[in-house]
C-alpha cells in the first residue's frame, strides 16, 4: 500500500509532536524546554488543521504561541536568573524508573482502548464548519463565553497582584517623591 | 481529512508523556508545562470526536479549555514568581509554605 500524502504529513506532524513532548520532559533548562513545549503545540495546531478545524487552529497559535507561551518565556528570562537553575533535570532513581514504566503500560493500554473503541466505527457526517462553530459559540453558549470573559479579567487582575512589588523605594517612587 | 482515531492515539501519547515530566521534575515551571501539554492532549481528543460526529460543541469546550489554559498559566506564574521572591527557591520538595 502506498503512503499517501495526507498520511505522509500526518506522521511528520506527530512525530515533531512527540519529539517536542520528550524534548520538554528530559532538557536541561527551563528555557530550552519551553522551546520545545511550544514546538509540540505549533505541531498540535497543525493536527487541529488536518482534522478540518482551522478556527481551533488559529487560535491555538495566536493565544498559546503567539501570548501565553511568549509571556512565560520572558517571564522565565528575564525577571529571576536563577530560577531557571533550580534543579531542572529530571530526577532519575528506583520510584521515577518505576513510575516511567507505569506510565508507559498506561500509554500502551490506553492506546489499545483509543484505537478500537467502538465510537470511530460509526460513519462520519463530515467536520463541522467555521460558521457552525461561531453560531454554537455565540447563540448556544453565549452565557459561558461571557463568564469565560470575567473569569480572564479576574485571572489578570490576580496575577498582577500576586507579583506586586511592596518595596518602600518602589512605593515612594510611585507617588512621585524624590530620592 | 486524516483518520480522527490517529488523532486520538497522538494525543494519548502527548498526555503520557506529560504525565512522565509530572512525576518526574522537581522544578515548578516545568511542572506547570507539563499540565498544559496534558490539557492540549485532552482537547487533541475533543478535536478529533467533534470532527468525526459533526457535533460541533467539541470545538467550542476545546476554546473554552483554551481560554481557561491561559488563565491558569498566567495565575501559575504569578505564584511562582512570588514564590521565588518569597522562599527564594520553586523547587517542589524545598519549598513548604505559601506565604511566611
Amino acid at each position: 500500500m502506498a503512503l499517501d500524502f495526507e498520511t505522509l504529513i500526518f506522521v511528520i506532524v506527530s512525530a515533531s509532536a512527540i519529539a517536542g513532548a520528550v524534548g520538554c520532559v528530559f532538557s536541561s533548562r527551563v528555557a530550552h524546554s519551553l522551546l520545545w513545549l511550544m514546538l509540540t503545540f505549533f505541531a498540535v495546531a497543525a493536527a487541529f488543521l488536518m482534522a478540518s478545524a482551522e478556527m481551533l487552529a488559529a487560535i491555538q497559535i495566536l493565544v498559546y504561541l503567539g501570548s501565553v507561551m511568549l509571556v512565560v518565556q520572558f517571564g522565565v528570562m528575564l525577571t529571576r536568573r536563577r530560577i531557571q537553575d533550580v534543579e531542572s533535570l529530571p530526577t532519575l532513581n528506583a520510584i521515577s524508573a518505576l513510575s516511567g514504566i507505569g506510565v508507559f503500560a498506561f500509554i500502551l493500554v490506553l492506546l489499545r482502548e483509543v484505537m478500537e473503541h467502538s465510537l470511530w466505527s460509526s460513519e462520519s457526517p463530515g467536520a463541522p464548519s467555521t460558521l457552525d462553530f461561531a453560531d454554537s459559540l455565540f447563540n448556544s453558549w453565549t452565557m459561558a463565553t461571557v463568564i469565560l470573559g470575567a473569569l480572564l479579567a479576574m485571572a489578570m487582575i490576580g496575577a498582577s497582584y500576586l507579583v506586586r512589588d511592596e518595596r518602600l523605594i518602589n512605593l515612594l517612587w510611585d507617588m512621585g517623591a524624590e530620592e | 481529512m486524516i483518520d480522527p482515531s490517529w488523532l486520538a492515539a497522538l494525543g494519548v501519547i502527548l498526555f503520557g508523556v506529560g504525565l512522565l515530566g509530572t512525576f518526574y521534575h522537581k522544578n515548578a515551571i516545568v511542572v506547570l508545562m507539563c499540565i498544559e501539554l496534558m490539557l492540549n492532549a485532552a482537547n487533541l481528543n475533543f478535536v478529533a470526536a467533534a470532527s468525526h460526529y459533526g457535533d460541533v460543541n467539541g470545538w467550542v469546550f476545546t476554546a473554552i479549555a483554551i481560554a481557561i489554559a491561559a488563565a491558569e498559566v498566567a495565575i501559575g506564574l504569578a505564584i511562582l514568581l512570588s514564590l521565588y521572591s518569597t522562599q527564594g527557591t520553586i523547587s517542589l520538595d524545598a519549598a513548604r509554605k505559601l506565604r511566611n
